[in-house]
């Protein structure tokens, strides 16, 4: 479970749109996140230094409507569950993962 | 034998798959979807799965069996996309020289794989849908 009401010192919010992005990510979106954003996956330019909070908060701030989900996300990159504090690297491939629900509701 | 897949699960058909001559019994565990939750009556489930993460997952909880209880032979094998009710979602089949490790191996197995295995489902009623999990 994420920690977001920690803060996040490293966090490079606010920064400007022209600023330097030299960091490309793959982010997939599944169930729940993909009706709410309406996308299977898409690319995300970051500034070097990025966390998977960071792009968390990046992305948020351009569909508002993922964001009171936080506190329910896990993070994975490249297929493995992480922390918010994951620093990113050139090509991840990161899904905020829904809460897992799957077998039998038994 | 680890798989997700759009296709009916055959638990008889994984189970075979799995045993071999040494093994003295086989526990085989078939998630159903029923036609109620929470009091609404559910028409049918959609299931959907990060596929290539959902693998890894799974042979993680097979290593973890094997840490725990030695070497058995086991299937996790999740179906996803629509399934009606009565069908089965997920089949969990254990097969081990004696009965005791099997059933602990594949309660742990179903467990394990409803805290970490990246596959969701959403409940669809007459009057609306809704994702399980997210707090509900």
């Amino acid at each position: 479970m994420v920690n977001w009401q920690q803060p996040h010192s490293r966090s490079p919010i606010p920064w400007t749109r022209t600023e330097y992005c030299p960091l490309k990510v793959k982010v997939k979106f599944f169930a729940l996140y993909r009706e709410l954003v309406g996308l299977r996956e898409t690319q995300v330019d970051l500034p070097s230094g990025s966390t998977a909070l960071d792009l968390w908060r990046l992305f948020t701030a351009d569909h508002p409507q993922l964001a009171p989900n936080l506190p329910h996300t896990r993070f994975a990159v490249n297929g493995r569950y992480t922390g918010p504090e994951a620093l990113l690297k050139e090509g991840d491939e990161v899904v905020f993962i829904p809460p897992v629900s799957g077998g039998a509701h038994v | 034998m680890f798989e997700i897949t759009e296709r009916p699960l055959d638990a008889g058909h994984i189970a075979e798959a799995i045993r071999r001559d040494e093994d003295g019994c086989v526990v085989t565990f078939v998630g159903v979807v029923r036609n109620h939750n929470r009091g609404k009556q559910v028409l049918y489930l959609e299931y959907e799965a990060y596929p290539e993460m959902a693998l890894s997952k799974m042979r993680e909880i097979a290593a973890e069996i094997t840490a725990r209880w030695g070497l058995v032979h086991l299937a996790l094998v999740h179906r996803v996309g629509r399934i009606e009710v009565g069908e089965a979602s997920v089949v969990i089949a254990v097969a081990a020289p004696h009965r005791d490790v099997a059933y602990q191996a594949s309660r742990y197995a179903i467990d394990r794989l409803k805290e970490i295995v990246p596959v969701w489902k959403k409940e669809v009623y007459a009057d609306g849908e809704v994702w399980l999990g997210m707090g509900n």
